[in-house]
């Protein structure tokens, strides 16, 4: 989907106090072959503070960025992943309470990971159907650390962290252009997070934890025992929506200097994402970050934008390829090309950014 | 359609050096890897596979992942990069 006229005039994220690796194994949280094998330093851990009040936190940061009136937003989308609070509750509302504070629409753009580039999708149609000067905020934040999950055993493709990000899209002008965004899905793939469990009554209302890695292992024992799972190559449907999307642009992936991704184990990332587009992520990617703030949901792609221009590492003409996914299968990315380069009041060290 | 081998990979692939390959990947001797045998319990997990899907690829052959899901052996996987041969090459190595 090919954009026009809709920028990123504001970005913001809460990122916590990490938590590293090597303090993990040795409280015995975390396995010392997962720890060598992921490439992982650390991971954001935020405690008991909610979720809501991570994504309060950045969209405060990005709505003062924008310098945009309050007055003058035409809703808020938020995303999220994990539980956000008590149940029959709005979690969204209670951001736009928090910050905006105006009786406009706050909707939940529940996506898995991909949420935010779900968000930038719809959020730029919304707001092409809006008068000239009208704004849109997108939210995303999760905390992991609850009883349900074990962020550092769930799954061995990463670690889960903790964070809140947001962005605000608008018409108005910004620090970057949403050039082209998409996403491209394999629903035969659906079945695979399933991992044989019942959908009904859902796994949480019995207490049962989110382990996808034993619902991994129910497709791998079905595999060999000569069922073929539902499986796809994740890479192809990362390397379709971007394809595809880097078209509508009429850009291609050598046009693009850096790309946000989703915050993944090194293997993991390199077999999904990196090679299926042939780039590397030490010199396209967002590795060196994302290996020390863990796979914080949705958060992810917007985190890394925020780290590659408050650094310095894109500026002013350069494109930057948002990249994200979520169970179902699917795949979701976002071109944007940055307009101006970190003014010096936003700016920080790669060094400090990275402590 | 299906996509065929574009480049001269046939002319370094036969079906000793897709053992090999395999096995490497398994880190395994080549001599344990049976023709007939299901590799997944040899080993062989989805991530190992999209790894050497990605390999092949870049080897200039354009394998389906989901062929290579459906028959987890080296027979299957060989038949698999014979249909991907130039149609004109019919020769069995």
């Amino acid at each position: 989907m090919r954009i026009d006229g809709i920028y990123l005039a504001g970005v913001g994220v809460h990122l916590p106090d990490r938590v590293t690796t090597t303090d993990a194994v040795a409280r015995g949280w975390y396995d010392e072959d997962a720890r060598t094998g992921s490439g992982l330093l650390s991971t954001a851990v935020a405690g008991d503070t909610p979720a809501p009040d991570m994504a309060v936190a950045a969209a405060r940061q990005a709505i003062r960025h924008s310098e945009a009136d309050p007055e003058a937003f035409a809703g808020l989308f938020y995303s999220n992943v994990h539980y956000q609070g008590p149940d029959g509750w709005s979690a969204h509302h209670y951001v736009l309470r928090n910050t905006l504070d105006q009786p406009v629409p706050a909707i939940e753009v529940r996506q898995g990971c991909n949420g935010v580039l779900a968000g930038l999708q719809l959020g730029a149609c919304y707001l092409a159907a809006m008068p000239e000067d009208r704004h849109l905020l997108l939210a995303a934040a999760d905390n992991f650390s609850t009883p349900v999950v074990d962020r550092w055993r769930t799954s061995s493709l990463f670690l889960l962290g903790d964070g809140g990000a947001a962005l605000v899209l608008s018409k108005r002008g910004g620090f970057a252009r949403l050039v082209a965004v998409g996403s491209l899905s394999n629903p035969e793939m659906e079945e695979l997070h399933r991992g044989g469990e019942v959908l009904f009554p859902p796994s949480v209302t019995v207490g049962r934890p989110m382990d996808l890695e034993a619902r991994l292992d129910y497709w791998r024992r079905a595999w060999a025992n000569g069922v073929t799972p539902p499986m796809g190559h994740m890479g192809d449907i990362v390397a379709g929506a971007v394809r595809q999307t880097l078209s509508e642009a009429g850009l291609s992936m050598s046009d693009i200097r850096r790309v946000a991704h989703v915050h993944f184990a090194h293997e993991a990332l390199r077999n999904m994402y990196m090679d299926p587009l042939d780039i590397d992520e030490t010199k396209h990617g967002t590795w060196e970050f994302a290996r020390r703030a863990g796979h914080a949901g949705a958060v992810d792609a917007v985190a890394g934008l925020h780290h590659l221009w408050t650094t310095g590492q894109v500026g002013e003409g350069d494109y930057v390829l948002l990249l994200g996914a979520t169970p179902g299968m699917e795949a979701g990315c976002a071109v944007v090309q940055i307009l101006q380069s970190v003014p010096a009041e936003l700016a920080v060290s790669v060094d400090t950014a990275l402590c | 359609m299906t996509r065929r081998c574009v480049e001269d990979c046939e002319a370094v692939m036969t079906r000793e050096t897709l053992r090999e390959l395999v096995a490497e990947y398994l880190g395994l001797p080549p001599e344990r890897i049976g023709d007939a045998d299901n590799l997944i319990l040899t080993g062989m997990t989805s991530m190992t596979l999209m790894k050497l899907a990605n390999q092949l690829r870049r080897d200039g052959w354009p394998v389906r992942f989901s062929a290579l899901v459906r028959t987890p052996t080296l027979d299957g996987w060989w038949a698999h990069l014979e249909q991907l041969r130039p149609q004109s090459e019919t020769a069995p190595r």
